[in-house]
């Protein structure tokens, strides 16, 4: 138990502006109290549907997106506080992975450069040493070093993808937030990038929060899963708590859709996600509170927590 | 049972002309659908999918596109439909189903007028019924306030909502064939549950048969009852749903279902297909493209000439001979 990060009650709200003197007159709230911790060397998946807060919550993370209320602890020490960031190194130990590698990559750079300028800012490496830790990292991902002087353009959606892993890793940092790597890409290249992901997540010990709506892939790339609803977390567990034991409602509901490679019983699948789509409609209101908010998260097992009011926790506990 | 085949293409090769000369994207390919029917077209991208629909709803710009073969829309030859004959068929015979709905919409109309100007091109319904029709079409998607909405404008809709609206404007003429290119992978997982639902109890109710065009390979497995798996503008392998996900035989369906990290959420190592999709230009016709990227094969297998799709089971089509003796590089 090394806990690495702890995300406290982060609260992202935007405001919305309209009137003749455009005052704020509400607000949209992307994130809306998130608390769960990331311990050194695991994976952790973040699932949920568009607009339900997800990416908001790993830009908060990486500091690319200012939070309203809330704390973000990096070993213990309070990351909102910009003064601590330089102080711990925080931008060195956590980098992030995007979805477009097309638009996360300078277009203008060359591969070296995009990878080295990480290096230059936080290794000390002079030229030589930098080429050849560049090499190095090309290595790791699979890509032959006479792609050091390509430009972004000139590699396939894939081979971008990893060089975005290879930047991310230049640091060798002690955690990874990947914003849907793979979402963009097709099925036999999706499985390489993730392959790759996973072989570098293992070797170097970094924790890994992947972010994504395709349970399939978290499934195969995490340990642990936290569902978010509507800017709040739902329900967090182990593989086997979320995908064997599902509490929340919306957690059924989002298991029952995904799209299963099982011909002879899709009849029954089917009817089975239209009753839990039924059950969801009607039952709803109990599952949120007044305000249409999910509840906080209670513990039901030392793994598993869950987003339920004490009323309907008792006589379905484990 | 042939006579009453919605869709017969045979044949189909369509060709791009890019720099002055005209470059194969899909050779030879033969696909029919019958009334009731999901016939699903899976591959990467790049793999010919949608330009093989395309040419079946006559969108191909033929000053720069060539599409020979047959195709048969309800018995009638559309490839040499003069643009305003078109007209009659879109829409009337052949419904289409677009993969982005806030492209396909027009973003300046009403989804009501939208509609009405699908009803108007044809005369399937009259001027009076109009209205009717609107309301009818937006409840059978299972839109909710249905007057409401016939009254806003795209942009106020959500996702999945624009994605019906999209459905009920390609089957608002009651179309018998229905394309539907990708019409799930812009959405998230519980919308797309809806819309798949939706598609077959639509099927259900006008007896349409359905092309799904997909990459997705559980959406399949959900929703159709014959799928068609094409690589490089070619149809490699052709089966009834349970037996093809249950007995896969072409090399590239293998490695397609092999490579699918949600049927393998235990093994550490996710399968790689070695290799990328060829670009057009670099397609070889003459052979299975697919065989360059299963080099440990014998070289006399991977340069097989001329592969022919042939039944190998009743109803179940292979392209070639290196299925009988392909092997996953790890396999003894």
């Amino acid at each position: 138990m090394s806990e690495l990060l702890r995300v406290e009650n982060v609260k992202v709200h935007y405001p919305i502006r309209s009137g003749f003197f455009n005052r704020v007159t509400d607000y949209v709230y992307a994130a809306d109290g998130v608390s769960f911790s990331i311990e050194a060397g695991k994976t952790y998946g973040l699932i949920g549907e568009s607009g339900s807060g997800k990416s908001t919550i790993g830009k908060a993370i990486v500091g690319l997106e200012p939070i309203t209320s809330g704390h973000i602890y990096f070993q213990g020490v309070d990351m909102t506080d910009a003064k601590n960031r330089a102080h711990v190194n925080y931008n060195k130990d956590v980098q992030m992975i995007f979805q477009d590698s097309m638009s996360s990559l300078n277009p203008r750079k060359t591969v070296f450069d995009i990878i080295a300028e990480p290096l230059r800012n936080f290794s000390g490496l002079k030229e030589d040493g930098l080429a050849q830790e560049v090499r190095h990292l090309l290595d790791i991902v699979g890509l032959p070093a006479e792609t050091m002087y390509q430009f972004p353009f000139q590699f396939s959606g894939g081979q971008r993808q990893r060089i975005g892993i290879a930047r991310a890793v230049a640091t060798k940092p002690k955690l990874i937030v990947a914003d849907e790597p793979v979402s963009a890409l097709d099925l036999s290249v999706q499985a390489q990038v993730l392959n790759y992901m996973k072989r570098i997540q293992k070797d170097y010990g970094i924790a890994f929060l992947f972010i994504s709506h395709d349970l399939g892939v978290v499934r195969h790339m995490t340990e642990n899963l936290a569902i978010m609803h509507a800017g709040r977390l739902v329900e967090i567990g182990s593989r086997d708590d979320i995908f064997n034991h599902a509490q929340h409602l919306y957690t059924k509901r989002l298991l029952a859709a995904i799209p299963e490679i099982d011909v002879p019983n899709r009849a029954k699948n089917r009817a089975h996600r239209k009753a839990i789509e039924q059950e969801f409609q009607d039952q709803k209101s109990a599952y949120y509170d007044a305000d249409g908010r999910a509840f906080p998260l209670v513990a039901v097992s030392e793994t598993h927590q869950v987003a339920l009011p004490e009323s309907m926790l008792e006589g379905e506990g484990f | 049972m042939s006579d009453a085949e919605l869709l017969v293409a045979k044949n189909v090769s369509v060709s791009f002309k890019i720099h002055g000369q005209y470059v194969q994207a899909i050779e030879d390919v033969s696909l029919s659908v019958r009334p009731n029917e999901v016939v699903a077209l899976v591959g990467e991208s790049g793999s010919g999918k949608s330009t093989f629909a395309t040419s079946i709803i006559g969108l191909h710009d033929l000053t720069l596109t060539q599409v020979t073969g047959q195709i048969l829309v309800n018995q009638r030859d559309v490839l040499n439909l003069a643009p305003a004959e078109w007209t009659q068929v879109r829409g009337a015979e052949i419904g289409m189903i677009f993969q982005d709905p806030l492209a396909a919409l027009n973003p300046l109309m009403k989804i009501g007028d939208q509609i009405k100007e699908a009803l108007a091109v044809h005369d399937v319904y009259q001027e009076p019924q109009y209205n009717d029709r609107v309301i009818e079409l937006l409840n059978q998607v299972g839109i909710p306030f249905p007057e409401r909405v016939a009254n806003e404008f795209p942009h106020q809709l959500s996702g999945g909502m624009r994605q019906r609206v999209v459905i009920a404007l390609a089957i608002a003429n009651k179309p018998k064939l229905i394309i539907a290119d990708e019409p799930t992978t812009a959405l998230d997982a519980t919308i797309q549950a809806q819309i798949l639902d939706l598609l077959q109890d639509i099927q259900a109710e006008n007896g349409a048969g359905i092309i799904l065009i997909t990459h997705d390979l559980s959406v399949v497995a959900e929703v159709a009852d014959r799928v068609a798996v094409m690589y490089a503008g070619q149809i490699v392998e052709e089966a009834e749903v349970g037996e093809l996900f249950a007995n896969p035989k072409h090399p590239y369906t293998r490695s397609l279902l092999r490579s699918n990290p949600s049927l393998d959420n235990e093994s550490d190592e996710l399968y790689v297909i070695q290799g990328t999709v060829p670009g057009l230009t670099h397609i070889d016709h003459h052979r299975d493209m697919f065989l360059d990227r299963t080099p440990w094969l014998p070289e006399d297998v991977r340069q097989e000439q001329d592969p022919k799709l042939a039944e190998i089971t009743p109803g179940h089509w292979v392209r070639g001979n290196a299925w009988r003796v392909f092997k996953f590089a790890d396999e003894d």
